[in-house]
């Protein structure tokens, strides 16, 4: 018999800072991007690192059998939902409803055994509104601080207010309305190209960058036509930093306030945006080192605890090309990716492997399967497998089909459609760059376009 | 205005191998590879430089189905500015 006990329900959403963020606050100009927030949603299927033997992993949409079947047969254990909790092509209805919206207002979770779920916890990617109820409902154990904690601590103010309660050197300022982004934008432009960051912006989304008098006037004009509406304006603003590197030290606040650092992961962005995560190597640690990094990660965490957070914590930091580390850009009381690919690297340290976790981005119209995928990495040689040593360990399916499975469920065949593939891609003895052109050239053969 | 629509393209990516690949008929989101937050960039950079006003909200995203479509675009705004 399985002692519920010790079970986990692993679930979560990953774009959290929407549902964090007021809905009064008035937003920077955008463009809603429908395939790529389809491709956010389906990435919960990242999180199976995160399950043990006996875990269960919840995802919006079934997990692709083939991807779950491979995923087994290299040795992660894990179960999931067999079917989706809602139809993919749903809409707007869908967008608007947390994961825990949709497993609360249905009479069960997927096509998890009610018994199963008696006594297990709840160990979310974020904690958003929600989970608490979904908790209380399916009587799983919740060991999580309050929704209202979590929402203030991830705030874009709270990390720019920590840089000032730790003495820590700050160029962020928050400006309170249109007229102050205006006069303090036009000061900070004489000196150089800044950003506007919202409060609850992430990576590639809620930053813009101004490098211009025209532009900065545009958005001030366009944010005070909003303000006209009834709407808040408060954005972060800071001077753009010519950075050297990004990178990330996550670490875990047990519920007694007690430190555990888990990894630093140096981060590879393009133009604000994610591209991959590489563990950080002994020069980077012993800078980090030397500068008391780590010392003020500890402060970091003692904070969070003081405001009411424990849990898991990744803080974005960055080192500068004039060699100055700004330890504070952001920090995220949640998972992460950098998490998630710590806990895939814990997987292949079991085989002697090590990995570093990237993603593509494709164009398709073809009808490929991800069977075929995972065939032709195996023929190609490239397919991770644990005596094979190297190769690619695909860590996601709906995300690259979502798009074509939505489309094809409203009868659009052929259409273009955009997907992503995430994975980590595990040397060993081969040279990175020929691996990675390698599986660029498989996804190539199957018709998938690389834009990204 | 083709060839400076492409320019800006080339100047967001930081790409001067994709501006020779790109033409009248390319895709500016699909061949030009612009994502949702270097979209919005290039359309305030393409306000700037034309000299023009779009609606952020009510911007339809098939103008940049190519860039001679949004060619033809900001012409019409040129135009109805002038007025």
């Amino acid at each position: 018999m399985i002692d519920t006990r010790k079970c986990e329900l692993i679930i979560g959403t990953f774009d959290a800072e929407r549902f964090w963020r007021d809905p009064n606050l008035a937003k920077l100009p955008s463009f809603p991007d429908l395939e790529m927030e389809n491709i956010v949603m389906a990435m919960d299927e990242l999180l199976f690192p995160f399950c043990e033997a006996q875990d269960v992993l919840i995802t919006r949409y079934q997990m692709n059998v083939y991807h779950k079947a491979y995923l087994h047969s290299i040795g992660f254990k894990f179960m999931s939902n067999s079917a989706d909790l809602e139809r993919p092509e749903g809409g707007n209805a869908g967008r608007n409803a947390n994961i825990f919206d949709l497993i609360t207002s249905s009479d069960r979770i997927g096509d998890a055994d009610p018994q199963w779920l008696d006594g297990a916890r709840l160990s979310p990617f974020a904690v958003i509104p929600g989970a608490d109820r979904a908790a209380a409902r399916y009587g799983l154990k919740q060991d999580f601080p309050d929704v209202e904690t979590v929402r203030t601590v991830n705030s874009k103010l709270y990390s720019t207010e920590l840089n000032r309660r730790l003495g820590l050197r700050s160029d962020s300022q928050t400006v309170y309305s249109h007229e102050e982004l205006l006069a303090n934008g036009l000061a900070l432009l004489s000196q150089g190209p800044f950003l506007i960051k919202d409060e609850f912006g992430v990576s590639g989304k809620g930053n813009l960058l101004i490098e211009s008098e025209a532009i900065l006037r545009r958005v001030t004009s366009y944010l005070g036509d909003q303000y006209s509406k009834g709407k808040v304006v408060r954005f972060i603003i800071e001077p753009f930093l010519h950075k050297e590197l990004d990178f990330s030290c996550q670490f875990h606040i047990d519920p007694d306030g007690t430190y555990r650092h888990i990894s630093v992961q140096k981060l590879v962005n393009y133009n604000f945006a994610y591209q991959g995560s590489f563990t950080a190597d002994d020069r980077l640690l012993q800078l980090l080192q030397e500068a008391e990094y780590f010392e003020v990660m500890k402060q970091v965490a003692r904070e969070l605890y003081l405001a009411g957070y424990y849990g898991d914590v990744c803080v974005d930091s960055m080192l500068l090309t004039d060699g100055r580390i700004v330890p504070i850009v952001e920090v995220n009381a949640r998972r992460s990716m950098s998490l998630i690919k710590h806990y895939v690297d814990r997987y292949l340290d079991k085989h002697s492997a090590t990995g570093s976790m990237t993603h593509v981005t494709v164009q398709f119209s073809c009808d490929v399967t991800y069977d075929q995928l995972l065939e032709t990495l195996d023929r190609e040689g490239v397919l991770y497998k644990p005596d094979r040593g190297f190769g690619i360990l695909p860590l996601s399916a709906n995300t690259l089909l979502i798009n074509k499975a939505v489309s094809e469920r409203k009868g659009i065949r052929n259409k273009q459609v955009k997907g992503r593939l995430y994975y980590s891609l595990i040397e060993g003895a081969q040279d990175y760059e020929r691996l990675s052109a390698k599986v660029k050239e498989v996804l190539s053969s199957l018709s998938f376009k690389i834009v990204g | 205005m083709e060839e400076q629509i492409i320019a800006l393209i080339g100047e967001i990516k930081d790409d001067a191998q994709l501006v020779l690949s790109l033409n009248e008929h390319s895709n500016i989101m699909k061949d030009g590879g612009l994502d949702s937050l270097q979209l919005i960039t290039f359309v305030l950079k393409v306000e700037e430089r034309f000299g023009i006003e779009i609606d952020f909200e009510q911007f339809d995203l098939d103008l940049m189905e190519s860039v001679g479509t949004l060619c033809r675009y900001i012409s019409e705004l040129q135009k109805t500015a002038s007025v």
